[in-house]
């Protein structure tokens, strides 16, 4: 049984927990949700006793949690393991007992281990930088099996899971909760939370909201609790008046494009002005090659694209013709954290050779006004914000351009709710505004809510184009899996 | 931020310069030790101006103190050939500039790592300038207002408090500082130092970047060059070795990230001054030489303890 009481933690002036408190069950999922900033993770490295509280305790079976306490597993959201070593080393790392070791025994033991939780097809003996995103997920949880843990913390684990390697995970959680293991588990998407928890814990602005058998809410009073507004305001849509038959010129034309590898193979598609065209499609389906074609980034190897009645060449280039792209890992190339928030917004469009700091800052100021972000300073560094407002940057570069054209791939992965709708809210005003936005994503609801047709993509082919108005999840999801 | 870290090593450079102070007070508390402190400092302050803007760029340039020797012998040939300090001059500044070109070409061109590229031209452009000279020193033997730019002012002088080269240096440093912040080429190159993919995916021309700053750099490498070569009068190939290790030290201690995307030029001339200062002190007061690098490599050590500190502290507010 874990208790927790009174926990508060302050870092400066922010207060990110506040009196926190909650019990739960060995033998329980524990679902703990809210906004970005909420303070879910800073509660979570508490219970891993990876940060001491200000105020209050925590007991795992009568026991308060020590630094970094054995009994207690924390599978991070960013994955934490050695490229260069093989699956079993990395789900053994540091679990390592005395001064020999059979690497054989090791791969048999860690192959076991990963057949039993259904994943059979990662072999233990790959080199884990080998091995897709998805598949070193696994391994991390598969860790939490080899250290037997009696409390095991999920941070967003199904972010980079394909939908059938999430059954496989939900399975795994359904098989700790058997154990008499207790799961405390991290999630932006309800219908996880839904799918397997017990309880959930609603936190709002480092605040205790709720916590109540999972059961006994809707959709619509979870989100209410976390954001303190209703489910029909999520996705902020005026009635666009589009039409594709209207005979405007594509302002996107995609035509035979294919990529080595069948990365890409044989694509066609047209986007027009005023339209939100979404991509549907798992992980690798090609939804990001075919972005990051559109905008130059990749080279295609046969077939054309044009943008704007432009061939397309080249990111300086596109920017130059209006054309921004918001990319789905925001730490790896979507924003440069160590820059102040007016250096991310303007980068792409300095075009001059001297830098106006004034002007800069009152434009992005502007920007990020316009999009709600919340910053103390337009000098500060973008790595202090939350993921949402970080996304909203990488956003507000793309109004300070004055595109004509958004390419947003999985712009709102990771982030909450609230960001989530800022977001949503401006891709409607913009394709109002004639703009053409082509936008990846795989959260269907999402892509059903805000575009107007889908575009759906299966291992690097397009499969069909459905209009928004009549596909349903269903009807997607088949072509997804095609 | 930014500005506190340079405040920050200013103070540990008087603070150095203090001690010394109170430990030599006739010699330390003389406007003529500072200006000799400035004119030692001048070398290895022009090519860390160099330094920082590969290091901010995220790359590191090994080849520098070949490049200033190359520099030398290209100098020093240039003005036996014409006997005009001016095309001597130039040939000291392109010298470099093309060597930076080279390193900028093959860093961009071979997607390798900047370390091996640069460390391949550290021993080729030795190389070349021992091949120009003949493996020997050309010396020079005739007097040019082009070896008064780093040597002691004459009574007439006096007026310059500074010699010509010091003045040359703080000029640069300025002007390099400001281009850091206020030009669209300098936000770029701190941009590709932060993050390259992002920068990329922005629209930023990565490698010709990367190229303009190693050819920026090769100049100021020549520069540096020029100055040995007006202190000695000699075009030697062998000169500098090891001047690169010691610009990357006072870049380092000027507050610089190895992984890129922050430094300071300022820092890293103050970073000049501290380790001049530590080693005139050290001569002045009779400290042997291997005392004085023990010295110089605890002070590396602390600035960057000193920073990774305050880094951690930053992030813990957050």
């Amino acid at each position: 049984m874990l208790v927790a009481e009174g926990i508060g933690k302050r870092f400066g002036a922010t207060v990110a927990l506040n009196e926190v408190g909650f019990t739960a069950e060995a033998g329980q999922v524990l679902a703990i949700v809210g906004e970005n900033g909420s303070g879910k993770s800073t509660l979570m490295r508490i219970l891993k006793g990876e940060l001491l509280p200000d105020s209050g305790t925590v007991q795992l079976a009568g026991k308060p949690i020590a630094s970094n306490d054995p009994r207690v597993l924390l599978v991070h959201q960013e994955l934490a393991q050695c490229p260069h070593l093989t699956a079993a080393e990395n789900i053994f790392l540091g679990l390592e007992r005395g001064f020999t070791f059979s690497p054989k025994r090791r791969i048999l033991e860690a192959q076991q281990i990963l057949n039993d939780l259904g994943f059979d097809h990662i072999s233990a003996s790959a080199i884990a930088g080998t091995l897709p995103v998805s598949s070193r997920q696994v391994l991390e949880i598969a860790r939490s099996i080899a250290q037997n843990a009696p409390l095991v913390l999920l941070d967003e684990p199904t972010s980079s899971l394909t939908s059938e390697e999430k059954t496989k995970l939900f399975r795994l959680i359904g098989r700790l909760r058997e154990e008499g293991r207790l799961v405390v588990y991290i999630s932006h998407f309800l219908e996880e939370v839904r799918e397997i928890s017990d309880q959930v814990l609603i936190l709002r602005d480092g605040e205790r909201i709720l916590q109540q058998a999972t059961g006994t809410l809707t959709d619509e009073q979870i989100v209410t609790a976390m954001v303190g507004r209703t489910i029909s305001e999520i996705f902020p849509r005026s009635h666009r008046g589009y039409a594709p038959d209207a005979g405007l010129a594509p302002s996107i034309d995609v035509s035979g494009v294919s990529q080595a590898d069948g990365r890409l193979n044989e694509v066609t598609l047209q986007a027009f002005p005023g339209e939100v065209l979404g991509i549907a499609g798992l992980q690798g389906s090609g939804r990001t090659e075919l972005l990051r074609a559109i905008m130059g980034l990749d080279k295609v190897a046969s077939g054309s694209i044009t943008v704007q009645g432009n061939a397309v060449t080249h990111p300086t280039a596109s920017w130059q013709q209006r054309v921004g792209f918001v990319s789905e890992e925001r730490k790896v190339d979507g924003v440069h954290l160590d820059l102040s928030l007016t250096e991310n917004v303007h980068l792409p469009s300095r075009r001059g050779m001297m830098v106006k700091d004034r002007v800069e800052d009152l434009a992005a100021d502007d920007w990020l006004k316009r999009l709600s972000t919340k910053y103390a300073g337009t000098q500060n560094r973008v790595r202090e914000l939350s993921g949402g407002n970080q996304q909203k940057v990488a956003f507000a570069r793309l109004l300070n351009a004055d595109c004509e054209v958004f390419l947003l791939d999985e712009p709102t992965r990771g982030i909450d709710i609230g960001s989530k709708t800022d977001l949503y809210r401006e891709i409607d005003r913009v394709a109002n505004e004639g703009k053409t936005v082509l936008m990846a994503g795989s959260y269907l609801p999402e892509l059903l809510g805000i575009c107007d047709r889908i575009a759906v993509m299966s291992r690097g082919s397009l499969v069909s184009v459905q209009r928004a108005s009549t596909a349903t999840p269903e009807s997607i999801l088949k072509d997804c899996l095609a | 931020m930014k500005k506190n870290s340079v405040v920050g090593v200013f103070l540990a450079w008087v603070a150095v310069y203090a001690l010394f102070s109170i430990l030599k007070p006739a010699t330390f508390l003389s406007l003529s030790n500072l200006e000799l402190m400035m004119r030692q400092s001048i070398i290895i302050g022009l090519g860390a101006v160099g330094m920082t803007y590969v290091i901010i760029s995220g790359g590191i340039d090994l080849s520098a103190g070949s490049v200033a020797a190359f520099a030398t012998v290209c100098g020093a040939a240039t003005l036996n050939a014409t006997h005009n300090p001016i095309l001597a001059l130039l040939a000291c500044v392109l010298a470099g500039l093309t060597s930076g070109l080279m390193n900028g070409l093959a860093t961009a061109g071979l997607k390798a790592g900047p370390f091996i590229v640069t460390l391949g031209s550290m021993l080729a452009i030795r190389g070349i300038a021992k091949g120009i000279s003949g493996e020997k020193t050309l010396s020079t033997g005739e007097d040019s207002w082009m070896f008064h730019m780093a040597s002691a002012l004459s009574p007439s002088q006096k007026w310059m408090v500074l010699a010509p080269g010091a003045w040359l240096w703080l000029l640069l440093v300025g002007l390099a500082s400001w281009a850091l912040t206020h030009t669209t080429f300098g936000r770029n190159v701190v941009a590709v130092g932060s993050n390259e993919h992002a920068a990329r995916l922005c629209g930023l021309k990565v490698e010709r970047i990367k190229v303009a700053v190693y050819s920026l750099a090769g100049a100021f490498f020549g520069l540096a060059g020029l100055m040995s070569l007006s202190r000695t009068t000699l075009g030697d190939p062998t000169s500098s070795g090891g001047d690169e290790l010691k610009m990357i030290a006072a870049v380092v201690i000027g507050g610089a990230s190895l992984n890129g995307g922050e430094g300071s030029l300022w820092g890293a001339a103050f970073g000049v001054l501290i380790m001049t200062t530590i080693g005139m002190g050290c001569t002045i007061m009779g400290i042997p030489n291997w005392l004085q690098e023990i010295l110089t490599g605890a002070i590396i050590l602390t600035a960057v303890a000193l920073d990774r500190w305050r880094a951690s502290k930053k992030l813990a507010t957050v």
